[in-house]
């Protein structure tokens, strides 16, 4: 069976074979998308005979005095500031590691990588008792090196972020090494038999060969890293669940207490408009940047 | 160990050897110390975090099953996980093909709004998600999970297969279509067997993604038969955090299936991921 549409010719069952993903595609993503910025403007308590009240932008500007957006933007930028200084040149160093040939590389890539697809709740719960005060191997460690006595990291409310970002941390250098090991795999051997010919040091080829020839995975290493600052929720869910306080809260975990334990769902919208909409200007921010650069 | 025979020890090179060895630990005493943990007594755990346990009990992980169907909540999550794999598979290889033979009109235009989301964290719509479940009374409910999770990485998945099939020569669909090949057979007798390498990376990025998925399960499902493997191991910690070995052996039995997947395919899973993260 075949229809006709401006002069050409198309398959009927080629509709028929579309039509399953359009519905899932539209069920599951795009009508919550749009709910998500039409709710964004009203209040509602989330019971469904109740009718939603139009509030227009007072959502958006409630965020913008709530007393704990502060504490999340901070947060969140605690986790981009260490994803930036720590996790990049961990992870860069890392992948220089495994693409050296030497005794024992698959073991040590394992273990490297394998934080990458182990559950968040379940790593959140470990360090929970790698931190777990004064007898936690975290602390001893601290005390054992005359840092610290006694500390309780994620019961402090000056340290419980900190302790966070550390996981974080640990948990996203395997990730961000497997993509940079994979960019460094893209440049050609030659470059480097040249570069040895004429004489130069191993510093040198970091400085003016490897690093310029990876922008690219700069770029893709600086957007996981920034949007991926945003989408932390199941490590502070298992770690603190935003405490002690609202130390740790970053935005998914205040979208969560506003909508799920507060029944405030059109200001927890608001939050998650305003996520998407920093996460994408983020992304365009960086390939921007880039492309002016290497122009 | 790090060192290649004939070359000289600098001090550049101890310091090499030094941080990967650090970081080695670093990333490993983690899981020795739980898997260690689960098998002794509570007082033991933080007595010595090195040493093996002086006996190993794994009544520990009996316990664990007992007391929060840790067991049933990592079956429960395969099956999710599985479930929902396999329909997102099969209705994305269906579009991927009919888009990109252009089969159908404006098959651009369907293809960007495929693609649209792909820049989008979905965990912001869980709210409405959790909306439209609720709206309909289908909380605790694992086919409306499914179904769910069937959905969230569409934009990934599609833009992932739809660029391999683009790479499948023509002449081959034109051969079947010869031979009496109607499109359906078409797409699972001859697209899909080409294309298992592209099935097999989106398969393994939305294993993970699923598998481990917290926030929409811990929201919609609350009956204790139900829940997946991350909603079981949270309110462990909340109704049981004083049983550490306890708590430990529930972590080791969660981590379990990923650690053995990732372990069986190594190679094929890094590999998944990159491509999976550079696409995207």
């Amino acid at each position: 069976m075949q229809y006709k549409l401006f002069g050409k010719k198309y398959p009927v069952e080629g509709i028929l074979m579309l039509l399953p993903i359009l519905l899932l595609y539209g069920i599951v993503i795009i009508y919550p998308l749009f709910n998500m910025v039409y709710t964004s403007f009203f209040e509602w308590s989330g019971i469904v005979s109740v009718p939603y009240k139009f509030v227009g932008l007072d959502n958006y500007i409630a965020f913008f005095t709530d007393f704990y957006t502060m504490t999340a933007f901070k947060n969140i930028l605690i986790l981009i500031v260490t994803g930036v200084i720590f996790t990049i040149p961990i992870s860069f160093f890392l992948a220089t590691v495994i693409n050296k040939k030497f005794f024992g590389l698959r073991a040590v890539k394992t273990f490297y990588f394998l934080p990458v697809v182990i559950n968040r709740v379940a790593i959140g719960l470990m360090f929970t008792f790698i931190f777990f005060p004064q007898t936690g191997p975290f602390p001893v460690i601290l005390s054992m090196l005359g840092i610290a006595n006694n500390v309780n990291i994620l019961g402090n409310i000056n340290t419980a972020m900190w302790g966070v970002a550390f996981v974080n941390t640990w948990n996203d250098a395997g990730f961000q090494m497997i993509i940079f090991s994979s960019g460094m795999a893209s440049i050609p051997d030659d470059i480097y038999e040249a570069a040895e010919i004429d004489g130069v040091t191993p510093w040198q080829k970091l400085i003016y060969i490897t690093l310029p020839m990876m922008k690219s995975t700069f770029k893709i290493v600086l957007v996981f890293i920034l949007t991926g600052a945003f989408k932390v929720f199941d490590l502070i869910m298992a770690l603190t669940s935003g405490g002690p306080g609202s130390a740790t809260q970053v935005p998914s975990t205040l979208l969560y207490k506003n909508a799920f334990t507060f029944s405030k769902f059109g200001y927890a919208d608001s939050i998650a408009v305003l996520t998407v909409v920093l996460c994408l200007l983020i992304t365009y921010m960086i390939n921007h940047f880039f492309r002016t650069k290497s122009a | 160990m790090k060192k290649k025979p004939g070359r000289k020890i600098t001090p550049l090179s101890i310091f090499y050897v030094f941080g990967a060895s650090i970081w080695f630990v670093a990333a490993a005493f983690p899981f020795y110390f739980t898997l260690i943990s689960s098998f002794k007594e509570d007082p033991e755990i933080f007595r010595n975090f090195i040493a093996l346990p002086v006996k190993f009990h794994f009544e520990n992980y009996v316990m664990a099953e007992k007391m929060s169907g840790i067991i049933r909540a990592t079956i429960n999550s395969l099956i999710v996980s599985i479930a929902a794999i396999a329909i997102m598979i099969f209705v994305i290889v269906m579009a991927s093909y009919v888009i990109s033979r252009k089969r159908i009109p404006f098959s651009g235009g369907i293809s960007a709004f495929l693609i649209a989301a792909l820049m989008i964290p979905i965990q912001s719509t869980i709210v409405p998600i959790v909306q439209m479940v609720s709206a309909i009374g289908q909380r605790d409910n694992l086919t409306v999970l499914t179904i769910i999770y069937a959905g969230l990485n569409t934009s990934l998945v599609f833009f992932v297969m739809k660029n391999y099939i683009d790479g499948i020569s023509r002449e081959i669909d034109e051969a079947a279509v010869i031979d009496g090949c109607s499109m359906l057979q078409l797409v699972f007798r001859i697209i899909v067997p080409i294309a298992k390498p592209s099935i097999a990376t989106c398969s393994i990025v939305s294993f993970l993604s699923i598998y481990n998925e917290y926030p929409i399960a811990n929201v919609l499902i609350s009956k204790q038969s139900l829940k997946t493997i991350s909603v079981a191991l949270l309110n462990f910690k909340g109704n049981f955090g004083t049983f550490f070995s306890i708590n430990f052996a529930a972590i080791i039995i969660s981590i379990i299936p990923t650690v053995v997947f990732y372990i069986l395919a190594q190679e094929k899973v890094e590999k998944s991921i990159t491509s999976g993260a550079i696409k995207g």
